[in-house]
């Protein structure tokens, strides 16, 4: 039963990412991904789940999730090219500078 | 009749021995990973060994600490300063850490945990479970038996947990200088100022 055991293991071996974040504003948003501009230009498209919790300590919006436009914190785990958000934290604040 | 038997005893050494062999092969062509998700059948061989190590006593415990508004806020911090690192405040398990050990922290929330007796959460804190990451938190001093029965009751009211509760417990998380300073570059990101944001997209902790 041991040998069972520990042979079995290694046949359904899935990967998993560390913790990781993304910053940016986002782009685009819907119910399954969010699209998020950094502020070097770059653009990543993170997966949302419904696992996926939103906060946000500046805002109350009815739909709890952030805008287009929102400043974002987004806590993602990766597996292979697939980005998937576990948290995300909004604001809308104006950059600083900015009036 | 003998003949037959013997037959049969011979087909099916065959089938052990070539059933052994793919399995080794299997072993030594992917090798161990802690990253692995453990097959069913090992879930539920494990499963039948962690309900054996608790003691009958032991498993029909009720809990002694009643619980009171104090109790809970009071695990809630213990949860969170000693626990999330691994389950996560909102014990779903998704940590760095709780994703990565073998097995992975199950969601407590879930009837797995949940369907579990007091006895039986109160004995896995107090003397974890071998060949997991989970370790025995029992100090053999009674009057410190009282935090992890809060723990239990806290346990029962994850599925319900709120995010003021939640937000809470991130406040009461155990951070390293680089989590901190982490943490605050991310705060004055969301407050609007751009020379907090590091420089590659995609933060590695």
């Amino acid at each position: 039963m041991i040998v069972l055991m520990l042979g079995l293991g290694p046949a359904w071996a899935m990967a998993h990412g560390t913790g990781q974040h993304v910053l940016g504003t986002v782009v685009v948003i819907d119910a399954t991904h969010i699209e998020v501009k950094t502020q070097k230009g770059a653009s990543v498209s993170v997966n949302l789940t419904d696992k996926t919790t939103f906060s946000s300590k500046m805002l109350k919006r009815p739909s709890g999730r952030p805008e287009a436009g929102d400043r974002v914190v987004i806590e993602v785990m990766t597996e292979g090219n697939v980005i998937t958000a576990t948290e995300v934290q909004y604001s809308s604040p104006k950059p600083k500078g900015t009036k | 009749m003998r003949s037959k038997f013997v037959t049969f005893i011979v087909i099916s050494f065959l089938i052990l021995i070539g059933l052994i062999g793919w399995l080794g092969y299997q072993s030594f062509s992917t090798g161990f990973s802690a990253k692995a998700e453990p097959h069913w059948l090992e879930v539920f061989f494990a499963r039948q060994l962690r309900y054996l190590a608790i003691p009958l006593e032991n498993r029909n415990l009720r809990n002694p600490v009643p619980l009171t508004h104090d109790s809970l806020k009071e695990a809630r911090a213990h949860f969170a300063d000693h626990c999330a690192v691994c389950h996560g405040n909102s014990g779903d398990g998704q940590t760095p850490i709780g994703r990565n050990v073998y097995p992975k922290s199950p969601d407590l929330r879930l009837a797995d945990t949940q369907d579990m007796s007091d006895g039986e959460l109160f004995f896995i804190i107090q003397n974890g479970i071998r060949f997991t990451a989970m370790p025995g938190w029992g100090t053999g001093d009674p009057s410190k038996d009282t935090d992890s029965w809060k723990l239990v009751h806290f346990i029962r009211h994850l599925p319900r947990l709120t995010q003021e509760e939640l937000e809470e417990m991130k406040t009461l998380n155990p951070k390293t200088k680089i989590e901190s300073e982490e943490e605050a570059a991310f705060e004055r990101f969301l407050q609007g100022d751009d020379a907090s944001v590091p420089g590659a997209p995609i933060h590695r902790h």
